[in-house]
């Protein structure tokens, strides 16, 4: 038995999770096959897959709502670059500020009132502000998508800095490494675990409240497609943007925490 | 003066320092969104004109005539229409958030109940928690319409699937020796539940609340932005179309005063309900709520 449990726990994906993942599939094509909601509120599996296969890399279906010829894959890019570029600017200023207002108590004093105002406003308040000063382009996205990731990541980083064992400072001051070498060894090495889990939720909200944000106004995207094909009432494309962008976003989870993992590698893991 | 003191001081001085920041943007940059309505309009236009312009959204009642029914715009329609719409933003919130606390804990509870169905239902759960909520709001208004039950249900949804995964978690993450110290006592299943589970989880679960308020409050305005006839959310996206960035920034600032006052409420809550825990360990893990 103990066998058995080491093995299943050595594999990258518990079966019975796949079982689990599968069932909710087979619900949702129950739900659909047998009519308990009608094809127009729940759309089956299978529809929903060849919607998405057939609108993929070009669709003059989507075309027709100006939505480009790049099919879903063209307005996702339009997505993922706008999340990707975002939380790129959001890690180099909130690990910054994070860390510098976990050191330097006066700037925290400054710093924490701004970002605790910013943390706990409902960020979707600001999304109409962001239309009117910049207008529909992808700066007003990639704005609020800031303002959103900011917020965690320099939350994060401030309170990994500050539970940063203080042994490992005094540590790299004995052999002799000057303050740069300090923030860059000691500091961002040792906070790098728990910074990495605030941009892990950062980006795993960021995916929504991009969608959303385009939903309100832009020129392409998914959000865009889920507005046009919703106001169509095509529940069936609503269904594959909304499948598609969500296997972006769990593709992403996987691929960024298993690079977080390789990163941190030396970390002492715990035996459970 | 105490640490604490002297850092309450700075952040307030902070605050009036961004207030007085805006102030000044006001002035240096007199730019207008729409002919008479400035783009960064000054304290004394907010509290003045723009307040009373809030009057709009009175629907009229209680001896104050609506705009829309050719009364004039009065501080107390104003304010009754502030109060109105507080009131229906507050009703959708709560509703769903109760709604989304009560399914979320009694599933995750259910499937806690053994460690087999708690495995089937990890992966799913992670997937869905990954999912992108706020761009499910178009499916909800086909489901339900712009309805008071569509947005309750919701945010309710919203809600639910965090709280859902939060519980699993943190019956998960309850020490072995509470469990197997209530085991020898005798304790059968419900009774370790009840005495031993509910109450060690709790402090996990903070975390999960705190998260819940947050998205409660970004799923309420989202689906009020998409074809409500009242609420806060409804006001701001009204504003909007018309340009005035003063309306949108009052009731901005309403917005953010109550979501300011559940944080407080529910912190003040919680601490009572960790009394009996180290202070370090009961400190909320406050994050993420977009």
């Amino acid at each position: 038995m103990a066998r058995t449990s080491l093995s299943v726990a050595r594999l990258p994906v518990d079966p019975l999770g796949i079982i689990g993942l599968l069932a909710l599939v087979a619900l949702w094509w129950g739900l659909s096959q047998f009519h308990f909601l009608s094809r127009l509120a729940l759309p089956p599996p299978a529809g929903v897959a060849a919607a998405i296969t057939q609108n993929f890399f070009s669709s003059s279906y989507l075309a027709n709502y100006h939505l480009g010829y790049g099919g879903l894959a063209g307005n996702l890019a339009y997505t993922i670059s706008n999340v990707v570029v975002a939380l790129a600017v959001s890690c180099v200023v909130g690990v910054a500020l994070g860390f510098a207002s976990a050191r330097v108590e006066l700037f925290r004093a400054f710093a924490d009132p701004i970002m605790l105002t910013a943390g706990t406003i409902p960020i979707l308040v600001t999304a109409p502000f962001f239309l009117i000063w910049f207008g529909t382009s992808r700066s007003a996205q990639i704005a609020l998508l800031i303002l959103f990731d900011v917020t965690i990541v320099y939350l994060f980083a401030q309170r990994a800095a500050a539970n940063l064992d203080p042994t490992y400072v005094a540590a790299g001051r004995t052999l002799g490494a000057g303050p740069m070498r300090i923030v860059s060894d000691v500091y961002l090495k040792g906070a790098l675990p728990e910074v990495f889990g605030g941009i892990r939720i950062a980006l795993a909200g960021a995916w929504g409240l991009e969608a959303f944000s385009e939903l309100l106004g832009a020129p392409k995207g998914v959000g865009r497609v889920i507005q046009a094909m919703a106001a169509e009432m095509d529940s069936q494309m609503v269904f594959a943007a909304i499948m598609t962008l969500a296997a972006v976003a769990v593709a992403f989870d996987v691929a960024i925490g298993g690079a977080f993992d390789f990163i941190t590698r030396w970390r002492r893991r715990a035996r459970l | 003066m105490k640490r604490t003191t002297a850092h309450r001081l700075t952040s307030f001085g902070v605050l009036v320092v961004l207030a007085a920041l805006w102030q000044l943007a006001s002035i240096l940059m007199p730019y207008e969104s729409v002919p008479g309505e400035p783009m960064i309009p000054g304290w004394q236009i907010l509290v003045t004109r723009t307040f009373l312009s809030l009057a709009d959204y009175w629907q009229g009642g209680l001896g104050v005539p609506s705009v829309a029914q050719g009364g004039p715009r009065t501080y107390a329609g104003a304010a009754l229409a502030v109060l109105s719409n507080s009131w229906d933003t507050s009703l959708r919130l709560f509703t769903g958030l109760t709604l989304g606390v009560a399914v979320g804990l009694v599933a995750g509870l259910a499937v806690s109940w053994s460690k087999w169905s708690r495995r089937i239902v990890a992966l799913p759960a992670q997937i869905i928690r990954t999912f992108p909520m706020l761009a499910l709001i178009p499916m909800f208004q086909l489901w339900f319409g712009a309805t008071f039950l569509g947005m309750a249900l919701f945010v309710a949804f919203a809600v639910g699937v965090i709280f859902f995964t939060g519980t699993v978690n943190a019956v998960g993450n309850v020490s072995d020796i509470h469990v197997d110290y209530a085991r020898t006592q005798g304790a059968s299943r419900i009774q370790i539940y009840r005495s031993v589970i509910l109450p060690a989880m709790f402090p996990e679960l903070r975390s999960s609340i705190l998260l819940s308020l947050g998205t409660a409050w970004t799923a309420v305005i989202a689906a009020e932005f998409l074809g409500a006839q009242t609420g806060l959310g409804q006001i701001i996206v009204f504003a909007q179309y018309f340009g005035y960035v003063g309306r949108m920034f009052l009731v901005a600032l309403f917005l953010l005063f109550y979501a300011a006052i559940t944080y407080a409420l529910f912190e003040r809550a919680s601490r009572r309900l960790t009394e009996w825990m180290p202070r370090e360990l009961a400190t909320p893990d406050r994050y993420g709520a977009p």
